[in-house]
């Protein structure tokens, strides 16, 4: 078939594929097009291999116009193409909502316990002054819970203790001290009652307690001993204003007020001004505007003195804050009660 | 104790406090800063201000008014208005003989007083006395010389009493009927105060009808005593009887207290000051004492730089701690010690020698005198190393922020379990309530045993948060369980450091109910898909303590039998995860399912230890999947194991990536993907074939798991 190769008609050609594709307005006709003018059997080729019967003076122009009309119609294609896909995506976006006002679906962020909280703080706080973590056994020996701690049979302070006493000839901790008999006791019988003596231990204790807004039978505690030559009663009033202040910042007021416990000599009761009442007095308090968050002391010497530490030689100091009560402070919750109530609609907030 | 400010006011200046401003009043202050606390105030205009304070418990001298006012005294440095006493007692002797013939009561007086059939109360006795009308005057006077002095003491009808009076212990459980009308039995042991036929007081503790003083009472003995702390708490506790002179011979008396608490008594019962001016008074006729044990002179030496470096106080004063000392009772003596240093030898005073024994008790009324909060507090020194976190920190750790990712919420419950629930557990799991450790004393009944599983307390929480309003609740916990062993013998108290460690066991739970995603709007997922994102979270947290998760077959009494499985990590069990029992969640009263999953704890900080880095490979992985069939209830993850055991050449992980069952069928099509990968090379197609062969053979072979047409 012999092909006309005249610049006319190449010219006429161009202007015929502009035209058609001017009226291409869907992908399926652009492809039509493609077939007729860019395919292996497609016009374009055709036309280039009808080049060879060309005379070789007249090859240069008429190569020339070829690739004019080449360029033209792969670029026409080209540029067709992208436009139609251009119009089908703004068809397809113009088409398409969802109102993201509505929920979110997502799985939101859990929470952790406002007391791990107060526990993971403290033990940050601490962190600087060597303390190891560790912990004990809920259910406890009278000689762990008292008798290694000075608190003899019948003793009045028992009283305070509300212990409850298991079918198991055990009793449930009353305190965290019992793991500071556990820790002397064993620096003592396996390292030579080397010093310092540096631990501390969080966990829950129990009280045999009618239970009401403000009395738990569980509560949880924050314990730490120091066991060292030169601790003084002035060191352990730093170390628990430090911790207060770095909890709850330097503006919150701490005090001491005198207290007893048997295994601790002095022993101190460290109070914050109540952060729900602003030290004015309320239910959460007592109403006395202060809350006594814990108690310590320097370690008794007849505590010392029954892990085989020189009382002599070496001078140590103890607390237990309740971290409860740290907790509800922190938090601003009304009641013990509160902390132990497990609302989620409350928890989830507290990040 | 009740403190009556205006009888303070009366021994001691002191700071502001009025009706209007008693909560806070500068006085309320300030006994806080003793360690006086105050735990309860009444104000009005009749009666003034008084407070309930909690004392100390080794402090017996802070129950009297006096005791108080000598702390205010030793802070403010002011002087204290000693109460006016008669200036001697009777040279006479009384009427009865008295022998002590136990140790147990330290001093024992009795004083012969006649009673005018008139005697009445002087207003400015009875103003401070409760219900005066409804007790003898003589009674009421007493109870208000232990308000004033601390002393605690008896009246006894002396015409009632007959021959010598002997202070002795019992040899066996005695019954009395108390002069509150009311029956005990007084234990064995116990200090007993008799006549020649009958026991007419329990020492320390209550008198009785037989003695008591009435209102045709013309004669009086007046008992005043010094008994041992503990015996009176014995015998107390042992009776189920507390009473203002139990509380106060528990925390220790006066050794010298008996005298001027008589001598009080004498004057105020004298007619000048107890009883009205018209009336006839009531008189002394005589005295009689034992012998009394010998008081100890007991001195603590301290040194002057010892108790400036313990306060951290270096400009203190010997001049001031001596003063604070003088007025607290102590003999102060001074002498030069080394350097310019100096020692104080203190002589503790009769009412402190319960609880004045060490260098570190001076240390302490030293820091209550000039006030605690006047020690400058001083940070020890920091360490050069912290301390490694212990094992549970660092699984706390590395599973809280899988568990917060997911929406799970830390809570706290309670170790304590009721027996109604216990029973519930029984149901399910015959045998269980032996398992339990009971209490014997709790007085709540819900807290009567303690936990064996977590399961009860999370469902509960989960259904009082859906009446709340929570329609998505996850909730996680690290907490304590707690088991019986069986071979745990009677309830006998455990000796010294006896303890079984096997009763406690640290456990992670998870629970979820309701709907897992946030939004009342959305149609809440179906329990399979509730089932599949609870795995998910389990498998999260394995996997980010480094582990391989994988499941089991599971037979928890607690779970839906047919929705539970094992949780492992690599071939260990480390606990079990699955729909709440049916029963649990009615009784908990929530309808909807529950998914539950406890993990051991500590079992899980020994496998979290070594896990090695995962290799990487540059050298792309070859994967096959086959179809296999699975029976209908059977764990289509089991096969996983068993392609695990084939142990394949290259294999990496095997995933299940389909289920499908026909409906025709009796059984499922499970696709699983098993991948290859080396880090050396590429691995070749036919190297991968035939490793595929040698599994399907083995799957066949050891297990009869076929390929699906």
């Amino acid at each position: 078939m012999s092909v006309d190769l005249s610049p006319q008609n190449i010219k006429d050609l161009i202007a015929r594929f502009e035209q058609q594709l001017k009226e291409v307005g869907r992908k399926e006709d652009l492809e039509l097009i493609k077939r007729d003018w860019v395919s292996k059997d497609g016009f374009v080729k055709e036309l280039f291999k009808s080049l060879r019967d060309v005379p070789a003076e007249e090859k240069p122009a008429v190569a020339a116009l070829l690739n004019e009309l080449r360029t033209t119609v792969e670029e026409g294609v080209s540029a067709k193409e992208r436009g139609l896909k251009g119009e089908a995506l703004k068809a397809q976006l113009t088409g398409e909502y969802i109102d993201l006002s509505l929920p979110e679906a997502a799985t939101n962020l859990g929470s952790v316990h406002p007391i791990t909280i107060v526990e993971e703080r403290i033990t940050e706080i601490l962190r600087p002054f060597g303390f190891q973590n560790v912990m004990g056994p809920l259910i406890e020996t009278d000689y762990y819970c008292f008798d290694s701690l000075n608190i003899p049979k019948h003793h009045p302070a028992r009283d305070l203790q509300d212990t409850f006493y298991t079918t198991t000839g055990h009793v449930l901790r009353t305190h965290s001290t019992s793991v500071q008999a556990r820790t002397l006791q064993h620096r003592a019988l396996f390292d030579n009652n080397r010093v310092p003596v540096k631990v501390a231990s969080f966990g829950p204790s129990y009280r045999n307690e009618k239970e009401d807004a403000s009395h738990m039978s569980m509560f949880h505690q924050y314990e730490l001993v120091w066991v060292e030559p030169g601790l003084t009663l002035s060191h352990l009033l730093g170390l628990i204003t430090h911790i207060l202040k770095e909890l709850y910042g330097k503006r919150r007021k701490v005090r001491f007020v005198p207290k007893f416990y048997p295994y601790t000599e002095p022993s101190v009761g460290p109070q914050i001004d109540c952060s729900v009442c602003k030290g004015q007095g309320c239910g959460a308090c007592g109403g006395a505007g202060w809350v006594t968050v814990g108690g310590s002391g320097m370690i008794h010497r007849n505590v010392l003195k029954e892990f085989n530490f020189d009382p002599e030689k070496v001078s140590g100091f103890a607390f237990g804050l309740g971290t409860s009560r740290l907790a509800g402070q922190l938090y601003n919750f009304p009641h013990l009660r509160s902390v132990y109530d497990n609302d989620l609609r409350v928890l989830k907030e507290i990040v | 104790m009740k403190l009556h400010v205006r009888l303070l006011e009366k021994l001691i200046e002191t700071p502001e406090c009025t009706v209007e401003g008693a909560s806070n009043s500068p006085l309320r202050i300030l006994l806080d800063d003793l360690g006086l606390e105050v735990k309860g105030v009444e104000a009005s205009q009749e009666k003034g201000v008084v407070y309930t304070l909690e004392t100390l418990a080794n402090r017996g001298d802070h129950l009297s008014h006096i005791g108080v006012a000598r702390e205010l005294s030793a802070r403010s440095l002011a002087q204290i208005k000693a109460p006016t006493v008669a200036t001697q007692l009777s040279d006479r002797k009384a009427s009865v003989l008295v022998r002590r013939a136990t140790d147990k009561c330290m001093r024992y007086s009795l004083m012969e007083m006649s009673v005018p059939s008139d005697i009445k109360l002087r207003n400015d006795v009875a103003a401070f006395t409760d219900e005066p009308e409804k007790l003898h005057p003589i009674v009421s006077l007493l109870n208000y010389v232990q308000m004033e002095m601390g002393q605690p003491m008896h009246a006894f009808d002396a015409d009632k009493v007959e021959g010598e009076v002997v202070v002795e212990l019992s040899t066996k459980p005695e019954e009395i009927e108390a002069l509150d009308g009311k029956s005990y039995t007084v234990p064995e042991g116990s200090v007993l105060i008799k006549d020649r036929k009958k026991i007419i007081a329990v020492a320390g503790v209550i008198g009785c009808a037989n003695s008591m003083v009435t209102a045709g009472t013309r004669k009086v003995l007046i008992e005043a005593a010094v008994f041992e702390p503990v015996s009176v708490r014995i015998t107390a506790r042992g009776m189920g009887l507390s009473t203002d002179a139990s509380y106060a011979f528990e925390r220790g008396c006066d050794f010298e207290g008996i005298t001027p608490a008589l001598k009080r008594l004498a004057y105020l019962a004298g007619g000048s000051a107890g009883t009205a001016k018209d009336t006839e008074a009531a008189h002394v006729i005589g005295l009689t004492s034992t012998d009394s044990m010998p008081l100890e002179k007991r001195k603590i030496a301290v040194l002057l730089s010892s108790l400036r470096r313990e306060l951290n106080l270096p400009r203190l004063e010997e001049v001031e701690v001596a003063t604070r000392f003088k007025i607290l009772g102590y003999q102060v003596e001074s002498a030069s010690a080394s350097g310019k240093d100096k020692e104080l030898t203190l002589t503790v005073p009769s009412w402190r020698l319960w609880d004045v024994r060490s260098p570190e008790d001076i240390y302490e009324d030293l820091a209550r005198s000039v006030s605690l909060n006047r020690v400058r507090p001083e940070l020890p020194p920091l360490d050069v190393e912290a301390a490694p976190l212990n094992g549970i920190e660092r699984l706390v750790k590395a599973t809280r922020s899988a568990l917060v990712g997911s929406g799970f919420v830390e809570v706290i419950t309670t170790g304590f379990i009721s027996a109604a629930e216990v029973s519930l557990l029984e149901q399910l799991s015959p045998g269980v309530t032996a398992q339990h450790v009971s209490l014997k004393n709790s007085l709540e009944a819900k807290n009567s045993h303690l936990k064996v599983t977590n399961v009860v307390h999370l469902t509960k929480l989960l259904a009082l948060n859906k009446k709340r309003g929570v329609e998505a609740g996850k909730v996680f916990e690290n907490c304590r369980v707690f088991s019986r062993p069986a071979e745990l013998p009677s309830d006998e108290p455990r000796e010294r450091d006896e303890l079984d460690y096997n009763l406690e066991h640290d456990v992670l739970c998870m629970a979820s109910a309701g709907r897992w995603f946030e939004g009342q709007w959305r149609k809440a997922e179906s329990v399979e898909e509730h089932a599949r994102l609870f795995k998910g979270a389990v498998a999260g947290l394995i996997k980010g303590l480094g582990c391989q998760f994988s499941v089991g077959k599971s037979e928890s009494p607690f779970l839906h039998p047919g929705i539970q499985a094992t949780v492992k990590c690599g071939r260990n069990v480390v606990g079990f995860f699955g729909v709440v029992h049916p029963l649990i969640r009615e009784a908990c009263d929530i309808k909807e399912e529950v998914f539950y999953c406890e993990l051991d704890a500590r079992l899980l900080v020994k496998l979290m230890i070594g896990v090695p880095a995962p290799t990487v490979s540059d050298y792309p992985a070859v994967w096959r999947d086959m179809t296999l069939k699975v029976g209908a209830k059977e764990q289509a993850s089991r096969v996983l194991r068993f392609i695990q055991e084939a142990s394949l050449d290259a294999l990496t992980e095997t995933l299940i990536v389909d289920d499908f069952r026909r409906p025709e069928e009796d059984f499922r099509r499970v696709t699983y993907r098993v991948i290859f990968q080396r880090p050396d090379r590429t691995l070749k197609s036919d190297e991968v074939d035939s490793s595929m062969g040698t599994l399907l053979e083995s799957l066949k072979g050891k297990h009869g798991i076929e390929m699906a047409s």
